[in-house]
């Protein structure tokens, strides 16, 4: 790893993920991964196709049975406490599924009565306003656009308001004015304490991630926040996705000769 | 025009090779290679693929001869039933072919066949012609079949054992009666396709519905008779003027079914096809996952509907179980499948018991329910599961989850297996034996099924639970001569597969 920035592994920490391995078959699909977050922190994944990062967020949802290592959410394991994860933590997948039979404000109802709220319908109302499906409220979503059903998704989740929030490429089916209001809406729920980890191959200037995690072959190969990797991997321009991959990925393979 | 059935049939030819090899490929075929080991490998699976056929031919042959002559010795009422029944379910048949064919094209077409077919200058008359003649032919081979072993099965107890000309009178004259029942329903389905007024008319698809039951009703001789046509070539006592009927009649339809093709409107065949199409790009998907075909069929169905119903305003569980009723209550028909099922399965299991059939047939019965367990029971609860995008948003265990989404298919099923069972007009103390195990045994079912479903080998585990938790249970009541000590083990069974179930969805 070039410079690992990540902070020391504390048991008090929202989440832990230590040394998280898992393989497809004999695909080592993610090594000896390390993290943790913070409450309020908002992480970027970062990597080409194949790096690891939706299985890591898989892994970290409970989604995926890791082969090595443990994930915690306020040190509690997540293979142990399965109703736990639920309550705390959502994954937003890139096609997220619905049922067929329900319309897009019954799958909001159905969350809200599911958890035994009662005052949810403002808040469902204003979720779904923002995002322009007011007016497709009594719609069924399979029949929606493939952007359309990702914004009902992030209703349902920030309906839910998880402590951690999990996106899994969130920017490839939204419109560009739809990505802008999700950067809006990510800083709000970020500043009231949601911690928010994202694998993203684009993000849009404005958005300035507390931390960057660059992932390569299964492997965090550099991570920090966007001060810190600017300085470590010499980055004189603006700091971009693309910028910040290419780097990360020469630096690694300039260390490895030194290694061997 | 012939030149066009001839392109056509050659492009047909060629998906059907390719279809071939895929499948092949799967069984190891590498045609890449082209090498002559490869060949005679193709050789080697033909060859095992007929014998299986053959073998599985003359087993079925066998049993059906068998049971053939039980009917007679020992239920000769059954017989005359059988026969009486048979002319009404080739009605029946029929009439679904008809309204089928009238509420949608009966011409499907692929998404290539969209872009290739229908918009390229061929005549509109070859892909008809080419369609029924595809369609034509697999419903004969597989009802064929079919009415081979029933005519094996009701010819054996009037000459003592039934031989290969009966077989190949039954094979015969379903040539002319498919096609006269599919040649009839295209010729609807592509008059409405011609005829716009037609079109409007929504509820077309009712009038041949009316018109066969009422007339099976009122004139029964007049719709009937393609059935008991049947019945008469299989005893070989039919008329002499029949043969010539059945072919003319079949003649006469394909000849106007091609004079009509000519005029088919190309974009509403387009657009009706598109649930077809969306399915046959599933490929082998949609073989391998019958769940995914049902969903892209419940929401083409859905697609253009208002929402019936609301969800209620209850919470926690309850919410659960209210959106599990709404989902059949959309759906009703799930729980119609499931009462079916169970009515089916309770019928089938009375035989057995009256009977006093072999063993075999409990175990026939068992890999039934294993294989094919009412589809309706788990529909629900498999999406929870096995979505795990809407797990995340249900903050209860897999048990609670089961238990609200199965409410009333189990509702179902239980009604429709302990109705067979009480109308059976057994002694008390049988009757009562059924009342306990069936609620037991079909809670059983769905707990089966609903492990299988959080495992990666679903129908293997399916299979292997189904068989221990109702295998044992029949093993300990037929040991012990105690229908307690079986429920006990069905408890047993029970409570182990809700603890499973609870660890893993």
């Amino acid at each position: 790893m070039v410079e690992d920035q990540t902070p020391e592994q504390d048991n008090e920490s929202l989440l832990v993920v230590d040394n998280v391995s898992y393989k497809y078959g004999s695909f080592q699909a993610l090594s000896q991964v390390t993290m943790t977050a913070e409450p309020g922190q908002m992480i970027a994944l970062v990597g080409r196709n194949g790096a690891g990062k939706s299985t890591l967020l898989r892994c970290i949802a409970g989604w995926t049975e890791v082969t090595d290592g443990t994930v915690s959410i306020l040190g509690k394991s997540i293979e142990k406490n399965e109703q736990f994860v639920r309550e705390h933590v959502i994954l937003l997948p890139d096609t997220p599924p619905f049922y067929d039979e329900l319309t897009a404000w019954e799958h909001m109802q159905f969350n809200a009565q599911a958890h035994g709220w009662n005052n949810w319908e403002d808040e469902a109302a204003d979720l779904l306003n923002r995002y322009g499906l007011l007016n497709n409220r009594d719609a069924f979503p399979f029949a929606f656009s493939r952007g359309m059903r990702y914004k009902l998704a992030l209703c349902m989740a920030l309906l839910v308001e998880p402590k951690i929030l999990l996106m899994d490429e969130p920017l490839g089916p939204l419109d560009p004015v739809s990505a802008d209001d999700l950067w809006e809406e990510l800083n709000r729920h970020r500043n009231d304490g949601m911690t928010i980890l994202l694998s993203s191959h684009q993000l849009p200037q404005e958005a300035h991630p507390d931390m960057y995690l660059i992932m390569e072959q299964g492997e965090i190969i550099a991570s920090g926040s966007p001060d810190t990797l600017r300085r470590s991997l010499a980055i004189d321009g603006p700091l971009t996705l693309d910028a910040l991959l290419r780097s990360a990925i020469r630096a690694r393979k300039d260390k490895q000769p030194h290694d061997a | 025009m012939m030149r066009d059935l001839r392109i056509l049939w050659g492009l047909r030819w060629r998906q059907f090779k390719d279809d071939a090899v895929y499948w092949l490929r799967v069984l190891g075929y590498q045609p890449g290679e082209g090498s002559i080991l490869q060949q005679l490998y193709v050789v080697y699976l033909l060859g095992i693929g007929a014998f299986w056929v053959f073998a599985m031919w003359a087993w079925s042959f066998d049993i059906v001869n068998n049971l053939g002559s039980l009917l007679v010795d020992s239920t000769p009422g059954t017989l005359i039933a059988m026969l009486n029944i048979f002319p009404v379910l080739v009605l029946l048949l029929q009439t679904y072919v008809l309204v089928t064919a009238v509420r949608s094209t009966p011409l499907k077409l692929s998404f290539a066949d969209m872009a290739y077919v229908a918009g390229s200058p061929l005549s509109r008359s070859a892909p008809v012609i080419i369609g029924f003649a595809r369609q034509a032919l697999g419903r004969w081979l597989i009802l064929s079949v079919i009415f081979a072993l029933f005519a094996v099965l009701v010819v054996s107890p009037l000459t003592g054992a039934a031989d290969g000309t009966t077989t190949l009178r039954a094979i015969a004259v379903m040539l002319p009666l498919v096609v006269i029942t599919w040649g009839l329903g295209w010729l609807l389905g592509i008059a409405r396709l011609v005829n716009p007024a037609l079109r409007r008319w929504r509820y077309l698809w009712v009038v041949p519905l009316l018109i066969l039951l009422a007339g099976a009703s009122f004139v029964p001789d007049a719709v009937l008779w393609p059935g008991r046509a049947a019945l008469l070539v299989i005893y070989d006592a039919q008329p002499g003027w029949l043969w010539p009927l059945l072919i003319g009649l079949a003649t006469v339809l394909v000849a106007a079914l091609i004079w009509r093709s000519r005029m088919v409107n190309m974009i509403q065949v387009i657009d009706e096809s598109l649930l077809y199409a969306r399915i046959q790009k599933l490929g082998i998907l949609a073989w391998r996952q019958p769940d995914l075909q049902m969903r892209i069929r419940i929401q083409s169905a859905q697609a253009g509907r208002k929402p019936f119903l609301r969800l209620p305003r209850v919470y926690g569980w309850w919410t659960l179980a209210a959106r599990a009723a709404l989902s059949y209550a959309r759906h009703p028909f799930m729980l119609i499948f499931s009462m079916v099922w169970g009515v089916v399965m309770a019928q089938a299991s009375v035989w057995i018991i009256v009977g006093q059939l072999p063993v075999q047939l409990w175990i026939g019965w068992l890999l039934v329910v294993g294989i094919a367990p009412p589809v309706g029971l788990l529909y629900v609860f498999r999406i929870d599961v096995e979505e795990r995008f809407l797990r995340q948003f249900l903050p209860f265990n897999g048990f609670q989850l089961l238990m609200a989404d199965i409410i009333l298919p189990y509702i179902a099923v239980v009604i429709g297996a302990v109705g067979v069972w009480l109308l059976q007009g057994f002694d008390p103390a049988v009757a009562s034996v059924g009342l306990m195990f069936i609620p037991m045994l079909v809670l059983l079912l769905a707990l089966c099924g609903a492990h299988a479903t959080t495992t990666q080998r679903v129908l293997q585990t399916r299979l292997f639970t189904t068989g221990l938790s109702f295998g044992l249970p029949m093993l300990a009541g037929v040991v012990t001569g105690s229908p307690f000590i079986a429920l006990i083990v069905a408890f047993f069974a029970m409570t182990t597969l809700i603890g499973l179930v609870i660890q893993n969805a």
